[in-house]
């Protein structure tokens, strides 16, 4: 049905694509050696692609939760399902500035996170892939509400 | 090179021909120099002009600041060549055009500017320019040009550092580390630029450093509103300011008490750098702005999509040309409204704890004719700063 050149012009677009995304996507071994790492990973982080690869995601992010993250990396390959983490169990994994700077609230952006587990032609599970939602917007929102919120129950209760 | 019955700008411009002629059999071949004005009101843009010229050509170069220094330079003196940048304060390109063609002043100006529209470059060689050449200066576009109307041979003894591209057998256009090794037996020496030299291009601090990166990276966002709204935009003036994150509003310095503005920002990050872009339209600009875009409808939404429309095309392009210049790939988050129909201390009001100063780019665009401005605000984190000054710094050596 497709020709090489047509595979390869197929491959080139969604390469492309995976570049450019507004989503962090970083693959990694079952050792946590970083094996691919998106434009958005290389923007927010400053490291391109070329220096992370092959290297430990825990060294070169030492504030990783190391213990957290690999037992659920762990789950993802032996059950084969893929998990989830909220910024309300844990505002950010990647120490990443607030995308806003300037007009945003807070230092640090607000992140959620997908683990999807990647199997090889064998059908193992040999890689994942960690997918970093930026949810700032969200988040100072929700805590903006709250932090109101408070504040009135506190006149209410006076 | 054109003979002077056949050149397509300057045919019926006689001081032209006769400065080509006059080039023709200038000393400047016999080892005389050559009188060069480059005026630019940026320091950066001047260094950088003067360093794009070929190093083995014999010259003596000279700078103006605006258009009226540089009038006055050209009556006082004869010069052969000006490189002339359009966008400056008190006298602008498109002015000193006017008035070398009306005082009839022999000289040949090539105009040097950001503004990549294409009515731009027919305006000034209407107006006599020679030729127009896009910023950021490139010496081999430069070496090419010269040679095209035989100002300039590059020295076929000097020793080529460079190896030559084979489909390219002789050395017509010299590459940058070609042309600046020099030869011993140059008559005159090409000039030095000293990164603080006061009486040469002027010493280049942060500030006209930005400026002149916004002006370039201004020309190419400037080009595409020009073509979306199907008229010439007058290139605006980019200002650098630092301002405390506290004083933000201050930045938009026509800022109208009583009016209401809204605003879309878009963060952008890359290696060093980090900060975000801002467009505030005026609410009475706003529904202009509309009606020019050719939304029928008037309302809330459409508000929305002339600031969604506006900024994907100016920041991306601004931004574009900004990284490029920086030599940094930028990473853009998705746009997001600031607020509406609000007044501007109260939407660029800051609710955060960390206090810093920003560096702040505003570029404020009017089109003529429509009563309609907006302010495209580019805004740095001070942490930045120490990426920019490197850049500078390497700019400078």
């Amino acid at each position: 049905m497709t020709t090489p050149t047509s595979e390869l012009q197929d491959f080139h677009w969604l390469a492309d694509m995976v570049e450019s995304i507004e989503v962090g996507l970083v693959v990694v071994d079952l050792a946590g050696q970083v094996q691919a790492w998106n434009g958005f990973m290389e923007h927010h982080s400053g490291f391109t692609a070329s220096q992370v690869h092959d290297r430990s995601l825990f060294e070169l992010f030492p504030d990783l939760p190391e213990t957290w993250l690999r037992r659920k990396i762990d789950t993802v390959v032996t059950l084969r399902t893929r998990a989830f983490t909220s910024w309300e169990q844990r505002a950010w994994v990647f120490p990443f500035r607030n995308p806003r700077p300037i007009t945003g609230t807070e230092p640090l952006m607000y992140q959620n996170l997908t683990i999807s587990p990647l199997s090889g032609t064998d059908g193992q599970v040999q890689k994942v892939c960690l997918m970093v939602y930026d949810v700032t917007d969200v988040a100072s929102t929700k805590l903006a509400l709250q932090q109101a919120n408070e504040k009135l129950a506190a006149l209410e209760s006076r | 090179m054109y003979r002077c019955g056949q050149n397509p700008f300057r045919s019926t411009r006689r001081h032209g021909c006769y400065t080509r002629e006059k080039f023709r059999q200038s000393p400047a071949w016999v080892g005389m120099a050559l009188r060069i004005l480059i005026c630019d009101d940026s320091a950066m843009a001047r260094k950088q002009m003067a360093r794009a010229l070929p190093a083995d050509w014999a010259m003596d170069v000279h700078f103006a600041k605006h258009g009226v220094d540089a009038l006055s330079q050209l009556r006082g003196q004869e010069w052969d060549l000006l490189f002339l940048d359009l966008n400056m304060p008190e006298l602008d390109g498109y002015g000193v055009l006017e008035a070398i063609a009306q005082e009839d002043l022999p000289v040949m100006t090539v105009v040097v500017s950001g503004d990549i529209q294409p009515e731009a470059r027919a305006r000034v060689l209407k107006l006599g320019a020679l030729e127009f050449i896009r910023k950021p200066t490139d010496p081999e576009r430069i070496a090419a040009l010269l040679q095209d109307y035989g100002i300039y041979r590059p020295d076929e003894d000097a020793p080529e550092s460079a190896p030559e591209i084979p489909s390219q057998p002789t050395p017509e256009s010299p590459s940058a580390e070609a042309s600046s090794t020099k030869t011993s037996s140059s008559e005159t020496t090409a000039p030095e630029i000293q990164p603080n030299d006061a009486d040469g291009a002027g010493s280049v601090d942060l500030n006209g450093y930005l400026q002149e990166i916004a002006n370039v990276a201004m020309g190419q966002a400037s080009d595409l509103l020009a073509r979306l709204l199907g008229t010439f935009i007058r290139q605006p003036i980019p200002k650098v300011d630092r301002l405390a994150r506290s004083e933000l509003y201050m930045a938009i310095s026509a800022a109208d008490d009583s009016d209401t503005y809204s605003a879309v920002c878009q963060g952008f990050t890359g290696a060093g750098l980090a900060g975000e872009a801002l467009l505030l339209f005026s609410d009475s600009s706003i529904q202009n702005m509309a009606s020019l875009l050719g939304y029928r409808d008037s309302g809330q939404t459409v508000a929305i999509e002339v600031l969604m429309d506006l900024s994907g095309i100016l920041f991306g392009a601004f931004l574009k040309g900004f990284g490029t210049q920086l030599n940094l790939s930028l990473g853009l988050g998705h746009p997001t409204l600031l607020g509406q129909h609000q007044r501007i201390n109260e939407l660029l009001e800051y609710h955060g704890q960390h206090q810093e100063h920003l560096l702040c780019i505003e570029i404020r665009y009017e089109i003529e004719g429509h009563d309609l401005h907006c302010d495209l605000l580019v805004v740095l984190t001070e942490d930045s700063v120490p990426f920019l000054e490197q850049s500078l710094q390497y700019l400078s050596d």
